[in-house]
């Protein structure tokens, strides 16, 4: 979501409204763009022209609430040819990529066949995991965690958790199926809980270090 | 009644709130009488509010740099 403010500064072509608008999304699009291409490389392209795309027809926009999806469906199209041009074709959907349509969100070993926890979720001491492991660090081990999803998760729970898009708009702008996109959703969610839970594991083992 | 495996696989969809009435009842009574699901539900909540409030991490400076000499040099048309 865009501010009124830095929207008209952008209608503008005010060069700090830029700046602003290329730190706040640049990171997520590539993260975006790496569902369709595979390389890096291919992906900081694709980007880059989006980019252009972007200075070039900022000024057409009305509704600064509109800005980001349209950022992004600039940003899909362009990767989506790129990726085509790229590579063999595609044979595997999303989901297939990501462990098959029944795979899942946990682990079916943390349950006896009851369908109770064998293996528990370990407390996380009921205070929030910035306290136990120091703020810095949670946040780069929860972004290497996000990079590390497969990338449909990866693009769904950037739009929605980071782009702020709703569930409607994700679908469309990544061509998902509503059941799709939840199931995505779900699995991204339910891999950072795990990958929070790996540390402060770890921590718990060293109660005396980063407490301060 | 839920299993603790179905309970998981609702709790994103009932942190959501896309269960219908009788689908977040089923949640709500499981997890007020379990306290692992209600332990991994709350944990998959603080995971989502972490996700949302994190820092976006800086950019290469010479990344921003470029792109703003290519918009002085294309800039938006009228």
């Amino acid at each position: 979501m865009i501010e009124p403010q830095s929207f008209e500064a952008l209608l503008q072509g005010d060069e700090q409204a830029f700046r602003a608008l290329i730190r706040r999304h640049h990171a997520n699009m590539i993260a975006v763009a790496m569902r369709y291409v595979r390389e890096r490389a291919a992906a900081e392209d694709v980007v880059q022209e989006t980019w252009m795309a972007v200075f070039r027809g900022v000024a057409k926009l009305r509704d600064p609430a509109a800005v980001v999806g349209w950022i992004y469906a600039i940003l899909v199209n362009k990767a989506r040819t790129r990726g085509k041009r790229d590579r063999r074709t595609l044979t595997f959907s999303d989901l297939d990529a990501d462990g098959g349509p029944s795979q899942p969100a946990v682990s079916p070993d943390r349950f006896a066949a009851n369908g109770r926890w064998s293996n528990p979720p370990l407390p996380w001491d009921d205070i929030d995991p910035e306290r136990i492991v120091g703020g810095r660090q949670i946040w780069a081990h929860l972004g290497a965690a996000i990079e590390a999803l497969p990338p449909a998760q990866r693009a769904v729970i950037v739009m929605r958790e980071i782009e702020g898009q709703d569930a409607a708009s994700t679908c469309d702008l990544l061509g998902l199926s509503e059941a799709n996109q939840r199931v995505l959703l779900h699995r991204a969610r339910a891999r950072l809980r795990q990958a929070l839970e790996d540390i402060v594991a770890m921590k718990g083992d060293a109660p005396a270090a980063d407490k301060t | 009644m839920l299993s603790c495996e179905e309970v998981v696989e609702r709790a994103s969809e009932y942190l959501d709130r896309d269960l219908g009435r009788w689908g977040r009842l089923k949640v709500r009574l499981h997890i007020a009488m379990c306290k692992h699901c209600n332990r991994y539900v709350l944990q998959l909540g603080l995971t989502t509010r972490l996700v949302r409030s994190r820092p976006a991490d800086p950019l290469a400076p010479h990344v921003e740099d470029q792109l703003i000499e290519s918009f002085r040099q294309a800039p938006p048309e009228a």
